[in-house]
């Protein structure tokens, strides 16, 4: 399955997350937020500025554009 | 409070905000149960606080709004056995200490001596994002503590199509859960109830957690998450996995592209207009109240006693009335600011607008939110300077309250548009303009320099934002918040402003020589008048080291409203009318610009405008700065400006006299 990173993924698509970079010095907080291997997310929108707005487990996350493009993601096959 | 000595009086060591003003550091005596209440930042912890204590505590709907450990009593009419203390602790996630206030967090839960722990953990949960909630849960279980879930924003979970079992919570937590709408005050009894049982009952045991070593981070948090991804799968049931909410709908339009920037700036707009035009008629009728009728009122009194023309009498009327009404004209302002600042920040568009303005702050190095103070600062720095609390970080609330004095405010106008009309008579339009665009190049030029040295740690941290769901901001809680910051505001700044407009008042009453009497000195004989000739020297090379433009200058640093009528009274002309002919006023000063410049009088008022523009904007400002990021900090600021004022104003006089 290919994957892509969380900027660059369209837009209502479910998605899991697949890798979030190691070197992200917020790698922990992501986590704790919800972005984690693993987890179901879809991107709400992209914002002014070029970031985008995640959906995470009931809640919404708005991720600059450097940092969405540390986080992989692949479409979610279980959520078809 | 002996038991918890390091707890009750201490505010947070990394807060530099201090607020003791806000009546929440209560404690219910030594043998009373002590119950912390923590939980991730925007759960509404504060507002369960306030709706189990009756203590009002400053609550907002951003990440960071409590930052020191505020404590209050837990009356025992509720439900409890006896009365409680309880601590309200700052917002973490975890009890990793990453932030200050996760590590505040962490001393008082963790790092304290196994007696001096509190009795129960209440962590507030949010039903809306209950993973995230629970992070702190699982390691908490980790430690003997009594821990107790109460369960908020079940209303926002509900919309969202999220519905919560909190019977299948608890067994799966092994916590006790009660659900609670602190906003609206219902469900404490409940709450009571289930503290009264988990007090009563001993201590659980810790979570056995899985076989890993403890300096694996990795597995730990693994482990950590797995057991959360139980408790929510066995708690929650979702009808409907991807909806798109009534905020996502609000928020296609106010983060899109373009049109988000456009309605943060309309928003940004409304907040300039209320603050600078809705106060202003308010102000001015507070002024005329106090130079007016309060005056004669006092000056008569003082007359009924024999005290109208004695120093006691001048002190009354010019030291003291003048000093609290100068004071008072900001309540108007500071309450309309704050009301603004409560509501932008319960509906939940602070978090929107810090997410539209991300980039292009980022881009001078400062963190988005930093644009509501620095927008605000163009009409009134005072204000400004409180609104810096919609930043999340310490740091970033000292790096912007100093930045804060070089946003022009429009006291600093009136004297750019008198000058501007003397010196500048077919050009004043362009520099006054020139003025707005010196302000701004200074905030971002003064804010890279400090970045650049004091704050180089300060990494541009990514943006990971969590964005609560809108909602209605509650009168209440808007109100109460307003009355909060308010009264905190007047207790710092009372002191400062009528102390410095008495001290003023004083100088320029006492005689530098003999002959005169006191209080009928002349301006250039006064104390006042010599210190105003002491420091001309130091403005000689900036090309205006006259003493009556100094002692302008002095006056500005108590405010900038009061430059014009203390050069009118200096030469004892009548002060001009606001936009009408400056006359007379306008000749004496031109005529002391030629003289002090040596004939360069264009360049030495250019120097004058920048020096007003950047040093101290006025004592309010200082006493605001004070409150905001303490007495250090705002010297600080003062030195900072001064600096940076000379500085200019040399270099403007220097260069600018080469052509004119």
């Amino acid at each position: 399955m290919s994957t892509m990173s969380l900027a660059a993924a369209p837009r209502r698509t479910p998605l899991v997350i697949t890798g979030v970079a190691p070197d992200s010095p917020i790698r922990r907080r992501m986590a704790e937020l919800g972005l984690r291997p693993g987890a179901h997310v879809h991107v709400v929108q992209a914002t002014a500025g070029g970031g985008v707005i995640v959906a995470v487990s009931g809640s919404r996350l708005a991720v600059d554009r450097h940092t969405a493009q540390h986080v992989e993601v692949s479409a979610d096959g279980s959520a078809a | 409070m002996s038991d918890l000595p390091q707890v009750s009086t201490t505010p947070a060591p990394t807060s530099v905000a201090s607020c003791h003003s806000d009546g929440a550091h209560h404690t219910a005596g030594e043998s009373a149960p002590i119950i912390a209440l923590a939980g991730a930042p925007n759960v509404g912890k504060s507002t369960l606080f306030n709706a189990v204590t009756g203590a009002r505590r400053t609550v907002g709907n951003w990440p960071g709004t409590t930052v020191e450990v505020g404590s209050g009593v837990w009356p025992h009419r509720t439900g409890l056995t006896q009365d409680a203390t309880v601590l309200d602790l700052p917002g973490a996630y975890s009890l990793d200490p990453r932030s200050p206030d996760e590590a505040l967090t962490r001393a008082l839960l963790v790092d304290v001596p196994e007696d001096d722990r509190p009795d129960l953990v209440i962590v507030a949960v949010d039903a809306a994002n209950l993973a995230r909630s629970l992070y702190l849960v699982a390691q908490l279980r980790e430690l003997p503590y009594r821990v107790l879930l109460a369960v908020t924003m079940t209303d926002v979970a509900h919309r969202r199509g999220v519905v919560l079992d909190a019977q299948a919570l608890q067994q799966a937590s092994g916590c006790a859960v009660a659900v609670v709408d602190p906003r609206r005050r219902a469900g404490v009894p409940a709450l009571a109830a289930s503290v009264q049982t988990a007090l009563d009952a001993p201590a659980p045991q810790p979570r056995v957690t899985a076989q890993v070593s403890p300096d694996d981070e990795l597995a730990v948090a693994d482990d950590r998450f797995s057991w959360i991804e139980q408790c929510v799968t066995a708690a929650t049931r979702r009808s409907g996995q991807s909806r798109v909410t009534w905020s996502d709908r609000v928020d296609r339009v106010v983060t899109a592209p373009v049109i988000g920037p456009l309605v943060f700036l309309a928003a940004m707009w409304c907040v300039f207009q209320i603050t600078t035009t809705v106060a202003a008629p308010l102000q001015d009728w507070l002024d005329g109240f106090f130079s007016g009728p309060v005056t004669r009122w006092a000056e008569s009194g003082l007359a009924a006693v024999n005290l109208a023309d004695t120093p006691v009498g001048g002190f009354v009327t010019n030291g003291l009335i003048a000093g609290v009404g100068m004071l008072l004209t900001f309540v108007p302002l500071m309450a309309l600011m704050f009301l603004l600042l409560a509501i932008l920040e319960d509906s939940g568009y602070m978090a929107r607008g810090a997410v539209v303005t991300d980039r292009l702050m980022r881009a001078i190095g400062l963190p988005g939110r930093a644009f509501l103070p620095l927008v605000v600062g163009f009409g009134c720095n005072v204000p400004a300077i409180s609104a810096t609390r919609v930043l999340g970080q310490a740091r970033q609330r000292v790096l912007v309250a100093l930045l804060v004095p070089f946003t022009s405010c429009t006291a600093r106008l009136t004297v750019y548009v008198m000058l501007a009309t003397v010196f500048f008579p077919d050009h004043a339009g362009t520099v006054v303009f020139a003025m707005y665009v010196i302000s701004i190049l200074l905030v971002v030029l003064v804010g890279l320099a400090l970045r650049s040295t004091l704050w180089r740690t300060m990494g541009s941290d990514p943006l990971v934002l969590d964005l609560p769901p809108y909602q209605r901001p509650l009168a209440r809680l808007s109100l109460s918040a307003m009355w909060m910051r308010l009264k905190g505001f007047l207790q710092t700044a009372s002191g400062i402003i009528v102390a410095t407009v008495a001290v003023v008042w004083l100088l320029q009453s006492v005689p530098a020589g003999g002959g005169e009497p006191f209080g009928e000195v002349e301006v250039e004989n006064s104390a006042y008048g010599t210190v105003a000739q002491a420091i001309a020297p130091v403005f000689e090379p900036a090309g205006f080291g006259e003493w009556k433009a100094s002692s302008a200058l002095v006056v500005g640093f108590v405010a900038k409203e009061a430059v014009i009528s203390s050069w009118a009274q200096t030469y004892a002309v009548e002060e001009p009318e606001e936009g009408g002919d400056v006359g007379a006023l306008g000749e004496s000063i031109r005529a002391e610009f030629t003289q002090a410049s040596g004939g360069h009088p264009l360049p030495a008022v250019m120097a004058f405008m920048i020096f007003l523009l950047a040093y101290t904007p006025c004592v309010a400002t200082l006493a605001a700065q004070k409150r905001e990021i303490g007495m250090k900090w705002t010297a600080f600021g003062i030195g900072l400006q001064l600096v940076t004022a000379w500085a200019l104003a040399v270099a403007v006089f220097q260069i600018g006299r080469l052509f004119w």
